[in-house]
């Protein structure tokens, strides 16, 4: 648990554009303003033209950038295609996340594209799906002011009020 | 202020190039290699540095300009991905010879899996072959630590010195916190020296010899040296690991309770021999883990012990994953993990796929010679036949030409290449299909950026003009066009077909530029949105075939074609892409 200074590993799994290296910087940046060591890794190239964008995310003393299937704590699928992805990583006892409209085994559903699409932003899906998570399990995410102050380095000043609104959106939706 | 900032391994890179007072950075864009250029631009901008740094125009040009200023005593560097390496290759044998005055690092990053390449190579094969010094990070922060001792030693002995990241090194991210940044000092000074700059065969036996005495003077310094570590608490099976594997294997040992000597390798080549054998000496069996290929197995002198990928313990093919590590501990086989989501497409109102739409209707049997770039993806509207290396369109056209007119087929050869890619490699390509009288028609597809690894500058931005080129090297039928305009451009290619047939003198080589800024920079301006007819549409998806746009999809509920309205940006291009005429422009205010 981040609080108490456990290792944890988080799998993000999307399409090219869904903004899951928005994520993953948004939340290694938080671990990082928690002080905690973060070594996470992107995908980048002919994957980001709309194909399966993976990020991982080890905050605390790691040295392997990639976390082993059914080895991860929390896993986010932000697009349904990925969900079967995204719950092949998480352990035991781990939790998964998946962006979609109703209920899906073995992961905690939130129809985070219908809820931006509602809200009128679209792009939004992916840290609405970050509230959700970060509300869901809070042990294993960054505190909600660590995500608030990364948003803040992250995003382009005139995105900030859309994005916070959208992980807080995301958190009242646990 | 000094606050660690969390950087992408090529920014760390970056920042271990302008720490070590590097004054001469050069590149070309290519996964994973594009972040290293792109980030010293940005730090040098923010950090109020003034060093050059410039997008050149392939990676030969690049690393000849770096190792100009090397010549000359600056400290320089050039950066590319593993195959920009194979365009360079020319320059970085020869320049091992005659060796550099100032430090000269070269960064080719390897891509193992591949994730965005068409070779799995391995460049540290490349350091060995050329005998150039070669260091493999295994962390963002080991590269920045390893870029300022690279120019040690290219400064010590006076050698170009390799450091080799992977993608998951060039691509992982870590807090770095940054040291102050060295004043480049170096006044340029470049020695007149024929007999080692300008080199003829006899001085160039000279040289080798004097690099092989350097490579054995670095031998000797890596067999002390701290990028060798030692961790564990002395087990009967030891591994060998570089570059990423090594994280790798520590965290899966960490995970499963399991202690293992591991002997992390920075120092690939010349490999210290001696502090090596003397771990395998010290353990039953050895297990070496390294990326893509057999760099360090291959140099271990006494390999009795030492199992790896030339022994088929490690799988001769792929990343080197947790999975793929876990089973060769446990030498079971490799279980393929491959992601379940969907291929990479060209993005909504492409300009690239109004081509290729164009392109499949004006000529539906041409044999079609792909290259490098986004519009590879135009393998998915069944339109590219082929994809090699840069520039290989126009030449493998030229050789398809050939072989067709030798067996008396009047096939439409068509060669299909990215602005970008024309400069890199096309010219000379272009030239010697004019001066061959090849009969192809080359389309140039024009969107004015290096859109595939996020938008970088080309030559046109100089001036350059891809028209005024061709006709420079003597092509006769020059046409621009907007490729948007579908009908236009058929008719187009089929005039350019007729070029390609006429009987010399009149006929030769056809060029089209299908001219339109990337849609990802410049959507389009005249907004088309579109609907499909309930009525008109049977369903045969023609449309998902050759227009292959992601806002179109198939309903599975009514066996019908709708339009997907977060997805489409109303281009208009699929109305030409329905052989019913279903896909019709939506009036304002009128549903049909």
């Amino acid at each position: 648990v981040t609080k108490d200074g456990r290792d944890v590993q988080i799998v993000i799994c999307g399409l090219g554009g869904q903004g899951v290296l928005f994520v993953m910087r948004v939340v290694a940046e938080a671990a990082m303003i928690e002080g905690r060591d973060v070594l996470a890794s992107e995908t980048h190239g002919m994957a980001q033209r709309g194909g399966s964008v993976d990020s991982h995310i080890k905050i605390g003393d790691f040295a392997g950038p990639l976390v082993r299937v059914g080895h991860a704590d929390a896993a986010m699928a932000l697009d349904p295609s990925r969900i079967p992805d995204a719950k092949a990583f998480i352990r035991s006892g781990g939790l998964c996340f998946a962006n979609a409209p109703g209920q899906v085994e073995g992961a905690l559903a939130c129809d985070a594209a219908g809820v931006a699409r509602s809200e009128g932003s679209g792009s939004a899906a992916n840290l609405i799906l970050l509230g959700f998570a970060s509300k869901s399990a809070p042990s294993l995410f960054p505190q909600p002011l660590s995500i608030l102050a990364a948003l803040e380095r992250r995003c382009r000043p005139e995105a900030l009020e859309a994005g916070t609104k959208a992980f807080e959106k995301g958190r009242g939706l646990a | 202020m000094n606050e660690p900032e969390l950087l992408l391994g090529n920014g760390a890179i970056a920042r271990g190039l302008l720490e070590a007072g590097c004054e001469v950075v050069t590149s070309y864009p290519g996964t994973p290699a594009t972040e290293i250029l792109e980030e010293v631009l940005r730090q040098k901008k923010a950090a109020g540095i003034d060093i050059h740094a410039e997008w050149s125009v392939n990676e030969k040009v690049a690393f000849d300009v770096a190792l100009a200023a090397a010549m000359c005593g600056k400290r320089s560097a050039t950066a590319m991905k593993q195959v920009g390496l194979n365009v360079a290759s020319d320059s970085l044998l020869s320049a091992a010879y005659t060796g550099v005055d100032g430090g000269f690092v070269v960064v080719p990053c390897d891509d193992p899996g591949p994730q965005s390449s068409q070779t799995e190579q391995d460049s540290r094969l490349f350091a060995l072959f050329a005998k150039v010094p070669v260091l493999d990070p295994s962390s963002p922060r080991e590269a920045r630590e390893m870029v300022r001792a690279a120019f040690e030693i290219s400064e010590r002995h006076s050698i170009p010195v390799m450091v080799r990241p992977t993608t998951r090194v060039c691509h992982a991210r870590q807090p770095i916190l940054p040291h102050p940044f060295d004043r480049p000092e170096r006044r340029v000074r470049f020695h007149r020296n024929p007999a080692r700059w300008a080199a003829t065969p006899r001085h160039r036996l000279t040289l080798h010899q004097e690099l092989n005495t350097k490579l054995e003077a670095i031998r000797a310094e890596f067999e002390e040296s701290t990028w060798i570590v030692e961790e564990g608490p002395g087990s009967s099976l030891g591994i060998i690991a570089a570059g990423p594997t090594y994280g790798t294997i520590r965290d899966l040992l960490r995970e499963d309770g399991r202690e293992v000597d591991i002997l992390k390798v920075g120092a690939v080549y010349p490999l210290p021999v001696q502090r090596i054998a003397r771990f395998i000496a010290r353990h039953e069996r050895i297990i070496v883990l390294e990326e893509p290929d057999f760099a360090i197995e291959i140099q271990i002198l006494d390999r009795l012990k030492v199992e790896g990928r030339l022994t088929g313990r490690v799988p001769s093919h792929g990343e080197l994953t947790p999975e793929a590590v876990a089973a060769v501990l446990d030498g079971i086989a490799v279980r393929s993990v491959a992601p379940t989501g969907p291929a990479p497409r060209l993005c909504p109102g492409c300009g690239h796929r109004a081509a290729f739409f164009a392109l499949h209707t004006a000529l539906p049997n041409a044999i079609v010679a792909g290259d490098i770039g986004c519009y590879t993806l135009g393998i998915n509207q069944k339109t590219l036949d082929t994809c090699l290396d840069m520039g290989a369109s126009i030449t493998l056209a030229q050789g398809f030409y050939l072989v067709h007119r030798r067996d008396g087929l009047d096939t439409p050869i068509v060669a299909v290449i990215g602005d970008s890619t024309f400069f890199h490699a096309g010219i000379p390509a272009l030239l010697n299909a004019v001066v061959t009288d090849s009969r192809i028609i080359v389309v140039v597809l024009d969107n004015g950026t290096v859109a595939m690894t996020g938008h970088q500058p080309t030559p046109a931005g100089s001036g350059a003009s891809i028209e005024l080129i061709a006709r420079g090297v003597g092509v006769r039928f020059v046409e621009t066009i907007d490729p948007y305009r579908v009908e236009d451009l058929v008719a187009l290619l089929k005039r350019a077909r007729a070029f390609t047939r006429a009987p010399s003198p009149d006929g030769g080589v056809a060029l089209v530029v299908a001219r339109r800024p990337c849609a990802l920079i410049e959507p389009p301006e005249v907004k088309i949105p579109v609907e499909v007819v309930a009525d008109g549409c049977d369903g045969c998806g023609y449309c998902l075939k050759f227009c292959e746009c992601p806002g179109l999809l198939m309903d599975e509920a009514t066996g019908k074609v709708r339009i997907d309205p977060v997805r489409c940006i109303d281009c208009g291009n699929c109305i030409p892409a329905c052989p019913w005429g279903a896909i019709i422009e939506r009036k304002a205010g009128v549903i049909s």
